[in-house]
């Protein structure tokens, strides 16, 4: 119960400050009026631009009516076509979940048998070569490499579409520029938690029970060095956001930072406000799914349930 | 009596050495021509202090050891076959079947994120091949033996404590029935309240087999052990009844032990 | 301990990269001929080593050498001197909640967990565009303003532990000024982990900048810089190659080499 009032105290204050934040940025960057009216409205049709919007009243009464749009879930109308804000953000939504769900996917099927592998004993030359390529892919900027996937296997090869969003083929190069940029640091902290692991005295329990090296590695040492990692798992989802924006805009996937790109772009800040928003709930969700599946994992976070009882 | 046991030794250790490898650097010897018998019903105690290699010794006997250690030279029989010899999955056959393990530390000996009952169940099921459900029932079985409730089959280690731990460990190394019981410091890590609990509760798991208690400390050995070998950097220095050993030891080192006891005894 | 991290492959490479950039920017006018604006339509998609043109030219036949090297400017002080805000932002403001003691203690705490799940790069791009202006200087203040809670958080919690030593109670006794027991006493004790911090945050800089640019968003249209010059490579993948891999192998190997510098330095002060 009192877990549960954190939790929505922390929501109300994220989404508070950043919508406050985002709200005193927008008035106070430069007269939206001459963003809606454009550079040759005259005069007379800037106060009816300000009149209509609300622009000529005082800052902190225009906040609050901001504000009370906003409990009642209303960003007013794109600036660009004139449709709801809201409902144009969330009409994107989806699309940016497939890829993230599937980008994260595939970190995972990559991530966790590569991390197995490499937590295991050490030493030997395939081992080496792996740990120099994530050394570098730790570092590797994910839309430059996107790029260069696009240049070799749609331009060159001409084996993939370069841009879209229709059949699995054009899922591909998007799916693996996103997970190339999720996978070395998932990889590096679960082989950092086996090689723990198998350094353990429970371990060394599993050896003196007659347990072979592969119910070691996967009911011994797996099971900790996954849950170390679920944390990372969490982290990386909101990171993922990033960058969502930019590998949405190299292949035209019609996503919430693909939107987001083309919002900015046209000062369509209705819009941009209902992203902020969404983006603020979807991260703030995912932190709160990654800890109730924690304790679900953890039987220490559980807190002691079926204790033996008695003493000594 | 001499140092000779009267009945046939189930676990016979023969000029043992144990190395310790790196690679680039000459190997180093950690334990040097060691040889020990422990017969039916017989608790042997392995006491000196820490870097002795009585724990290697041990240890070395089920190959339980690190990758940079190496058993050397020296040949281990257990019930009159050798061992030390096999392949590593007979030797797995035997880990946890024939020859069981007590440790140290139980907190951190038992996984922390599987229950008690898990690691009990897949040590009776690999070695006895039994189902599940049958399986569990003598874990319980094994548990309550060692006077712990039932429904601890389902507790996680953090939610015992540490005395009920190291019971459940016991019964972990039980549950197959050894012929070979190795218990490493099964007491420091317990209240001294709870130590003498544990060590009569081993004490009366021995009849049947054959034991050996690894301890610095003389009293824990007095307590419950036949014979005594004594320990010193690798070497087996003075080895003999127990009540013999402790009366008159014979080697100097034996005795700064012993008086060094004494001396922490009257301390605290 | 220095020598050690300066020996190693990894930092040697970072700082042949470096020695690389220095001379780039101090060399670049005299090896490059061309002014990096300038169109000459004739010259269209030169190939590399053709008519002066070390890396070729782009789509209005500008040299990409030339425009390499203006956005190496722009790239390096961006980046430099965003890190530079986020760090003396955070830095002071994680000390002084480290420092004091209930209300500013708690708003960092909150602060941390907020910025910790918060893509604040969301924010940053709909930011500079909202805010309008396409210079130099409000990318620089965004992403400085943006990106310094990374220092606080760690200025806080280290500062926090380091507040607890023996030697900072007995200056704290001596009744020394709060600005001076931080200076001298406690910000010493953070040079190790808040130089890995620097080096990992100037990569990010360099990747944020690019990435900004490259959506049109930070430097304005036609200025040169690498994520435009990425951007404008995208219709051209297949005539003229070279305008998209000069801008990416600069990108990659700048950001690659500063993390494997970071990764040894964290190695080896850790």
């Amino acid at each position: 119960m009192v877990r549960l009032l954190t939790w929505v105290r922390d929501f109300a204050f994220l989404l508070v400050a950043t919508m406050t934040v985002l709200f005193f940025l927008v008035r106070l960057a430069g007269d939206p009026a001459i963003m809606l009216a454009g550079p040759d409205a005259t005069p007379a049709q800037l106060d009816a631009v300000r009149h209509a919007y609300g622009f000529d009243r005082g800052l902190f009464e225009q906040y609050l009516i901001f504000a009370l749009h906003l409990l009642r879930l209303d960003f007013g109308a794109s600036l660009v076509d004139g449709t709801p804000a809201l409902a144009k953000v969330l009409e994107t939504f989806p699309a940016s979940l497939y890829l993230a769900v599937m980008a994260m996917g595939l970190n995972l099927a990559v991530s966790i048998p590569v991390g197995a592998w490499l937590g295991q004993a050490q030493g030997g030359a395939a081992r080496r070569v792996a740990h120099g390529i994530l050394s570098v892919m730790q570092g590797f900027p994910g839309f430059v490499l996107a790029l260069l996937l696009v240049n070799v296997f749609a331009v060159g090869l001409e084996w993939l579409p370069a841009v879209g969003y229709a059949g699995p083929a054009s899922w591909v190069l998007p799916v693996i520029s996103v997970a190339s940029f999720l996978a070395p640091k998932l990889i590096r902290v679960i082989e950092a938690n086996a090689t723990a692991a198998y350094r353990s005295h429970y371990v060394r329990t599993a050896v003196a029970i007659g347990a072979g090296p592969r119910t070691i590695l996967w009911r011994h040492v797996m099971p900790n060095a996954l849950l170390g990692a679920a944390a990372v798992v969490g982290a990386e989802f909101a990171f993922m956001v990033t960058g969502l924006v930019v590998i949405e805009t190299i292949f035209a996937w019609p996503g919430i930072g693909w939107l987001l790109v083309r919002s900015t772009l046209n000062l369509d800040f209705p819009v941009v406000q209902a992203i902020v928003f969404i983006i603020v709930i979807a991260v703030f969700l995912t932190n709160a799914a990654t800890e109730a599946v924690q304790v679900r994992l953890d039987p220490r976070l559980r807190g002691p349930g079926a204790a033996g009882g008695g003493h000594g | 009596m001499t140092g000779s046991t009267p009945q046939s030794p189930i676990l016979e250790i023969r000029d043992l050495c144990i190395d310790a490898v790196a690679p680039g650097v000459p190997a180093r010897r950690l334990v040097e021509d060691l040889s020990l018998t422990v017969a039916v019903g017989e608790v042997l105690g392995i006491v000196g202090e820490s870097g002795s290699g009585k724990s290697l010794s041990a240890f070395a006997v089920a190959r339980l050891l690190p990758d940079s250690i190496r058993v050397s030279g020296g040949s281990v029989h257990l019930g009159g076959q050798r061992i030390d010899d096999l392949d590593e999955g007979a030797m797995r056959g035997l880990r946890g079947g024939r020859i069981g393990f007590v440790f140290q530390d139980p907190l951190s000996s038992f996984n922390p994120v599987r229950s008690i009952g898990s690691i009990l169940i897949e040590s009776i099921r690999r070695h006895q091949g039994l189902d599940r459900k049958a399986a569990r029932a003598l874990a319980v079985e094994m548990l309550s033996r060692m006077r712990l409730p039932a429904r601890s089959v389902d507790a996680y280690p953090h939610q015992l404590s540490g005395g009920q731990r190291q019971r459940a460990m016991i019964a972990l190394a039980l549950a197959n029935g050894p012929d070979l019981l190795i218990a490493d410091e099964p007491t420091t890590a317990l209240d001294p309240t709870i130590q003498l609990q544990i060590l009569a509760l081993l004490k009366q798991q021995t009849a049947d087999r054959a034991s050996i208690l690894i301890t610095h400390d003389f009293s824990v050995a007095a307590a419950i052990c036949d014979r005594i070998a004594v320990m010193h950097r690798g070497r087996l220095v003075e080895t003999g009844l127990a009540a013999a050993l402790l009366a008159h030891p014979q080697h100097d080192y034996t005795r700064d032990l012993l008086r060094h006891a004494r001396l922490g005894g009257e301390a605290s | 301990m220095a020598e050690r991290i300066l020996t190693s492959g990894k930092s040697l490479l970072f700082l042949i990269v470096l020695g690389l950039c220095l001379l780039a920017l101090l060399a670049g006018p005299y090896l490059v001929a061309f002014d990096p604006g300038l169109i000459n339509l004739s010259r269209r998609f030169a190939a590399p080593f053709t008519d002066g043109h070390w890396l070729g030219a782009d789509q209005l036949g500008r040299d990409v050498a030339a425009r390499l090297l203006a956005g190496l400017y722009r790239s390096l002080g961006t980046a430099l001197a965003a890190t530079a805000i986020a760090f003396c932002i955070g830095t002071a403001l994680g000390l002084l909640a480290a420092r004091s003691t209930s209300l500013l203690g708690a708003f960092m705490r909150q602060l941390t967990s907020f910025t910790q799940s918060f893509p604040v790069f969301v924010l940053a791009v709909s930011v500079i565009a909202i805010v309008g202006s396409n210079g130099f200087w409000s990318v620089v203040l965004t992403l400085g303003l943006a990106t310094w809670p990374v220092f606080a958080r760690v200025a806080y919690a280290e500062g926090r532990s380091l507040l607890k030593r023996e030697y900072v109670l007995a200056a704290e006794m001596m009744q020394m000024g709060t600005a001076r027991l931080l200076l001298r006493h406690v910000l010493p004790g953070l040079v190790p982990s808040l130089s890995v911090l620097v080096v990992f945050h100037f990569a990010d800089m360099i990747i944020a900048e690019s990435a900004l640019s490259f959506l049109g968003i930070g430097a304005p249209l036609g200025a040169p810089s690498w994520g435009g010059m990425l951007n404008e490579s995208r219709a051209y993948m297949l005539v003229a190659p070279w305008m998209l891999l000069a801008p990416a192998g600069a990108i990659i190997l700048l950001v690659v080499s500063a993390h494997l510098f970071g990764q040894k330095l964290r190695e080896a002060t850790a």
